[in-house]
C-alpha cells in the first residue's frame, strides 16, 4: 500500500473510495479545504498569453495578492514564489514540496508539462540539478494530479461508480502526434460533475460526447482489445477526473516516468504479471502489447520473460495470451514488489 | 550520452498546427505542440499552437523530420560538447 492509498483510500484502494467521486463529497471537502489551499482551475476567463520567442514579454496573471493576516499562521505564505515557463505561479519549500498559492489561476496539465520540461532540459546537460527538478515534478503531481495504471476489470468497475462519463480527445496524442482533427484520437474519458462547466471552454471540452455506462464499457473493452493501457487520473488530488487509454511514447505521464524517471506521475497498478511457463508456447504475442518494456523472449527456452520489477500491472499481456500463460498477482501480496508503486 | 540539438526555424514554419508532419513521423515523439493562448468560448485557432522540440534529449538523430519538412525548417545536429 503506497502513501496515496493510506491518505485517500479510507482503508482500501484509493480509487474505490466513493468520497473521491461523489459530487457532494467533493463540494464538502472543497469547502473544508478552501481556506488553506484554494486555487482555481484555469477556465479561459482571461486570455492566457505566452510568447515563446519573448518570454520576458509574456503576460499572464498578476501575482496573487498576499493577504497579510494569513502570513502569520500559514508558513506557506512566506515561501518564495516561482513561475513555470507558462507563467503559472507556484511555491516551493526547502524540501522541494510544491504548492499552488491561494487564489492562483492555473491549468494543471500545462503546469505539469512545464515542470517536466525543466527536467527534460536539464537531463544530460546539468546532471546535478536533475534530482531536485524531479523531486519538484513528483511533489506537484503527488499533490495535485497523479495517475495510476488500472486493469480492465477495475476500469469497468470505476465506470459504474462515477457519473457523468464523457469521451474526449486525448490531449497527449493531440499535442505530441498532432492528431487534432475533430473525432481523431478520442481516447480519453472524463469523469465527474466538473465537466459540465467546460462547455464554456472548447479548448478543454475537446469535442466531448457524453456516454451511458454501457456505451463507455463497450468503448473501454474495445480499447483494451486494441492494446491500450487504462490509467486513472486525479485532478486536484484525490478527486478523480479521468480515465485515459495510454500508450508509450505519446502518453506524457508514462513518458515522464519511463524516460525521465519521475515516479509518482503515474503509479504502477495493483497487479503484476507473472508467467506460467507450462502454458507458454513462445508465440510472443504478449510482448507486442507491453507498453512499459517489461517483457522479452527467452529465445533459448522459447518462453516469455517478464521483468516483474518493471511491470506496471496493466494486464494487457494476460488479455492477449491465447494460452492463459500469464497470471496477474496482487502487488501488495508479493513481497519483492509490494513497495514498488 | 550523446545529445542532438533540434532546431526549428519559426520564421519558416509559421503555422505548424496546419502541417504536423514532423509530429507524425518522429519515432521518438520528440516534437510537441503547445498552446500559446487560451480564450473563453473559443477553440484555439491553428496560429496559437507553438511547435517545439520538447523532448529533444530523446532524439536519435534519424533525420526523418528534416527529410519530411516541406518548409525545410528543421535542423538536427549533434551536440559538440561532451556531457555526462
Amino acid at each position: 500500500m503506497c502513501h496515496f492509498c493510506t491518505k485517500h483510500g479510507d482503508g482500501g484502494k484509493w480509487f474505490e473510495n466513493a468520497a473521491n467521486f461523489a459530487a457532494r463529497m467533493y463540494s464538502n471537502r472543497k469547502k473544508k479545504t478552501e481556506k488553506e489551499e484554494k486555487f482555481v482551475q484555469h477556465m479561459g476567463s482571461e486570455a492566457l498569453k505566452i510568447d515563446p520567442d519573448h518570454p520576458e514579454k509574456s503576460r499572464m496573471y498578476a501575482t496573487p495578492p498576499i493577504i497579510t493576516e494569513d502570513i502569520a499562521d500559514n508558513p506557506w505564505a512566506q515561501q518564495k514564489m516561482f513561475e513555470t515557463r507558462s507563467k503559472f505561479p507556484y511555491q516551493m519549500d526547502s524540501n522541494g514540496d510544491v504548492k499552488i498559492p491561494k487564489g492562483a489561476v492555473v491549468d494543471l496539465d500545462i503546469m505539469f508539462t512545464d515542470l517536466l520540461k525543466e527536467v527534460v532540459d536539464a537531463t544530460g546537460v546539468e546532471a546535478d540539478k536533475v534530482p531536485q527538478l524531479k523531486r519538484k515534478v513528483a511533489s506537484f503531481m503527488g499533490n495535485y494530479h497523479f495517475g495510476q495504471v488500472i486493469t480492465l476489470e477495475e476500469t469497468l468497475d470505476m465506470l459504474e461508480l462515477t457519473y457523468p462519463i464523457g469521451m474526449m480527445q486525448c490531449i497527449c496524442r493531440r499535442e505530441t502526434r498532432g492528431q487534432m482533427a475533430p473525432g481523431e484520437a478520442n481516447f480519453c474519458f472524463s469523469l465527474g460533475v466538473g465537466i459540465y462547466k467546460w462547455e464554456r471552454w472548447p479548448e478543454t471540452f475537446r469535442g466531448l460526447t457524453f456516454l451511458s455506462v454501457k456505451e463507455a464499457k463497450e468503448m473501454i473493452t474495445h480499447y483494451n482489445k486494441k492494446g491500450l493501457v487504462h490509467s486513472l487520473w486525479t485532478f486536484n488530488v484525490p478527486y478523480i477526473g479521468g480515465i485515459c487509454n495510454c500508450e508509450y511514447p505519446v502518453c506524457q505521464g508514462i513518458r515522464g516516468r519511463l524516460d525521465y524517471g519521475v515516479e509518482s506521475i503515474i503509479l504502477k497498478g495493483e497487479w503484476c504479471a507473472k508467467p506460467i511457463y507450462e502454458n507458454c508456447t513462445g508465440c510472443g504475442n504478449c510482448v507486442r502489447y507491453c507498453q512499459f518494456g517489461a517483457m522479452s523472449m527467452q529465445l533459448s527456452r522459447n518462453k516469455v520473460a517478464i521483468d516483474m520489477k518493471k511491470c506496471f500491472g496493466c494486464g494487457q499481456c494476460e488479455k492477449h495470451c491465447p494460452n492463459s500463460a500469464i497470471e496477474m498477482v496482487e502487488r501488495r501480496k508479493t513481497p519483492g514488489i509490494s513497495d514498488l508503486w | 550520452m550523446s545529445l542532438m540539438d533540434v532546431k526549428i526555424d519559426h520564421e519558416k514554419c509559421k503555422v505548424p498546427a496546419a502541417c504536423r508532419k514532423c509530429l507524425a513521423i518522429c519515432p521518438q515523439a520528440v516534437f510537441k505542440l503547445h498552446l500559446g493562448k487560451v480564450e473563453k468560448y473559443k477553440l484555439a485557432p491553428d496560429e496559437e499552437w507553438h511547435l517545439e522540440a520538447w523532448y529533444w534529449t530523446r532524439c536519435s538523430g534519424c533525420m526523418e523530420c528534416v527529410k519530411i519538412c516541406p518548409l525545410d525548417a528543421i535542423r538536427v545536429k549533434k551536440r559538440k560538447e561532451a556531457v555526462a
